[in-house]
């Protein structure tokens, strides 16, 4: 049996340096294997890097769509440098990525925390409630937080002004749209994170609480001195996950100022002004300019992002 | 290994046999149309929901007996999905387009359309059609027709009874119209609203601006693509005006499609817009009073905004048979058939005097509202849009929303919006 078994364990090592000859023979001695992975390269090929390597041809061109390309070099790059537009749309997508990432991740890791506590009840249904929002349908979620947000008739600044606060033009102004969006995001992703932390909690031993308890540390002790440091890799994994989505803020936008970006542009942010300059303006050539552009601000932020987290993981 | 080759080789006959059937999968979804089933000639629509009769298109096969029409409703990014099937010489037979500045981009690429001129047909029914609206489906020299016309969107006055009453001002739509026959009686007229009952005339300034500006002859562009909108008065006078309700108060700030705006339509919170024939079915949706809103002419002169074209693409294999259909399902009889049930204001004059379209509104306290409609359907003198219009008039709308909502500088606003729209033209252009 274990002679019959060597074939394969020659086909499969891959200890040898490969000369190219060698790896074209191992292909075809388990090509049934590369078969089944196949799929998933020919579907990437095409619908990933295909249109990767696309984008950067495009961006060289103007090109509405159906009109012949033009060649014009760099000029998409040069304009989108001077675009005050892109700039504000860089500025917006910053303001918002902070304005929802902080209260956001406080949030779900203070609902993760209850949720693992001993004395709450039903917590199936709490986890699947906290989680319901991340699952709602984009219309259905647009039609209610336009009616939420509404100025003179929103449901928002009626219970504010119950509080003798001013009507706040939440759609409107800059600013103020700004939170409507983060308050949006925080709303759909709170109890996504919240079950990441419930999960690294779950794996937190219980017996450094009970040791804990018995030396007379209270809840809020525990929950600083304890469940904060040993949660520290879970916390950096969500940072980073949130930084990655949280410069590619569409959705929340789109839906909220109808594609728009708001009268003043204050919920422009970089993929919004991509999506509306490529298929509303149809700028083929320019959006796909601001898609490199995009690629490099993403580069540098997470590079910066991780090279942070790594220094204060350290401490 | 004897005992292991079998599996193996069931395994790989399982994988091949995977992906031949999804690459047949693939080439399978690619090509649909153009084949014909049996003997019929099968031909492809593409329209949006509500933008042709269903029962129409139904019938469409009793007409033509040797034809299959496969009407098609396509949802989200119409124009997208249209511009990636014609760059993939794959396009619907027919399609309609929507005038919203996306006509003048495929008047520009017309080259992706038969000509409908060739066709004897269609060059006899041309003047069955109101001349501004078969043009703005023609190149300037009107030597190619891409497309012909389905609806149009003739603006008329909507005003509340009720307030009116209330402000002193007439309320009989003859007086209306006779009353506030310019801008300036118009604004006169707000003015006494406001001194009266403190209620904003307008719902916004924009429709104010976008009313405004279509009454005009010339937009943003002349018709050799060249930009005007810095000094043309049209342009200027809108946005002046817009600017002066914003200052005198005399806008409520609701913009249209919200729920804002139907919360302020059915509680009284404005008391005039002028609108396209299509804003009847938002009206009725939005405050459901019946006899309180009525219809008068616009002041300042009739104006279009909007309606949809059927075209006929270069892909099509049959294109004097699609063209027919087209013809046939647009006919004055049809167009006047659709008005009552879909709303579409009929581009053939012949259809305004059919007794189906001039049947006593009870939603406007018992008004034939289509005498005021058809008047500015006929009166309309259209200027010349360009693929690049509705680009700059999100830009002009946008500032002039800060001038309202977030009280900019009138004066700033003015200049950026010159500004950002010479800047995203330098995009285009480039």
């Amino acid at each position: 049996m274990s002679k019959s078994l060597l074939p394969i364990q020659q086909g499969g090592h891959a200890y040898r340096p490969a000369k190219k000859s060698d790896t074209w023979k191992r292909v075809k001695e388990n090509k049934s294997i590369y078969l089944f992975i196949a799929p998933f390269f020919i579907l990437f090929a095409i619908f990933g890097l295909f249109p990767i390597i696309f984008s950067l041809f495009l961006s060289l061109h103007v090109w509405d769509g159906l009109s012949p390309m033009k060649y014009v070099g760099l000029k998409n790059f040069e304009l989108l440098i001077t675009d005050t537009e892109f700039w504000d749309s860089v500025k917006n997508t910053f303001i918002i990525w902070f304005e929802s990432t902080v209260p956001m991740l406080f949030f779900a890791l203070i609902i993760a925390f209850f949720l693992n506590s001993a004395f709450v009840k039903l917590k199936g249904f709490w986890r699947f409630t906290f989680f319901l929002p991340n699952i709602t349908s984009i219309v259905a979620e647009a039609v209610l937080f336009s009616a939420f947000f509404n100025t003179k008739f929103g449901i928002l600044n009626f219970f504010l002004g119950k509080f003798g606060i001013h009507a706040i033009d939440w759609l409107d102004v800059n600013g103020w749209l700004q939170v409507a969006i983060a308050i949006l995001i925080i709303w759909r992703w709170t109890g996504y994170n919240a079950i990441i932390y419930l999960a690294g909690l779950q794996a937190i031993p219980t017996d450094l609480y009970e040791a804990a308890r018995i030396d007379g540390a209270s809840t809020v002790q525990i929950f600083f001195r304890i469940t904060i440091p040993l949660l520290r890799p879970i916390i950096f994994f969500t940072v980073i996950m949130s930084t990655i989505g949280g410069m590619q803020i569409f959705t929340e936008p789109q839906i909220l100022t109808n594609g728009t970006g708001g009268p003043g542009l204050g919920g422009n942010t970089m993929v919004l002004y991509l999506y509306n300059q490529a298929f509303s303006n149809h700028l083929f050539g320019y959006g796909s300019a601001i898609g490199w552009a995009l690629f490099i601000i993403i580069l540098v932020f997470s590079l910066l992002n991780s090279w942070v987290v790594q220094r204060i993981a350290k401490q | 290994m004897r005992i292991l080759r079998p599996s193996f080789k069931q395994l790989r006959l399982a994988s091949i046999t995977a992906i031949l059937g999804l690459s047949a999968a693939l080439t399978g979804c690619a090509q649909s149309s153009g084949a014909s089933s049996g003997k019929k000639i099968v031909i492809t629509l593409w329209y949006w929901a509500d933008s042709l009769s269903p029962q129409q298109l139904n019938d469409v096969s009793k007409a033509f007996p040797n034809v299959q029409l496969k009407a098609e409703v396509i949802g989200g990014n119409f124009e997208e999905k249209l511009i990636s099937s014609m760059y993939a010489d794959d396009a619907p037979d027919i399609t309609a387009i929507n005038s919203d500045n996306f006509v003048a981009t495929m008047v520009h690429d017309h080259d992706q359309f038969v000509n409908l001129l060739k066709f004897p047909e269609v060059r006899a029914a041309k003047k069955d059609y109101l001349s501004w609206k078969w043009n703005l489906a023609s190149t300037p020299d009107g030597s190619y027709q891409v497309a012909i016309p389905i609806d149009t969107g003739p603006t008329v006055l909507y005003y509340n009874t009720k307030l009116f009453k209330e402000a002193g001002l007439p309320t009989d739509p003859a007086q209306v119209s006779a009353k506030l026959k310019t801008w300036s009686d118009y604004m006169a007229a707000a003015v006494q609203m406001k001194q009266k009952i403190n209620v904003p005339m307008f719902d916004n300034v924009y429709t104010v601006y976008e009313a405004a500006l279509d009454q005009g002859k010339q937009y943003y562009f002349n018709s050799n693509l060249q930009p005007i909108y810095a000094h043309n008065p049209v342009v200027k006078n809108a946005w002046n005006l817009a600017v002066k309700v914003h200052q005198d108060g005399l806008a409520e700030n609701v913009s249209q499609w919200t729920t804002a705006w139907s919360a302020a339509a059915a509680h009284d919170g404005f008391a005039s817009f002028i609108g396209a024939s299509w804003m009847v079915p938002q009206l009725e949706q939005s405050d459901p009073r019946q006899g309180v809103w009525k219809v008068a002419a616009a002041p300042g002169g009739p104006s279009d905004q909007g309606g949809s074209f059927l075209g006929v693409t270069k892909d099509s294999k049959h294109p004097e048979l699609a063209a027919k259909i087209a013809l046939w399902l647009m006919s004055p009889k049809h167009q006047a058939e659709t008005y009552p049930s879909l709303g579409l204001y009929p581009s053939t004059p012949a259809s305004y005097k059919m007794p189906i379209m001039n049947k006593p509104s009870k939603y406007f306290g018992g008004e034939d509202i289509n005498t005021y409609l058809s008047a500015s359907a006929k009166g309309i003198k259209m200027g010349f849009e360009s693929p690049y219009d509705n680009t700059v008039d999100t830009i002009f709308s946008n500032q002039l929303s800060l001038v309202a909502l977030s009280n900019k500088n009138p004066q700033t606003a003015w200049n950026d919006a010159i500004q950002q729209a010479n800047q995203q033209l330098a995009r285009v252009l480039a």
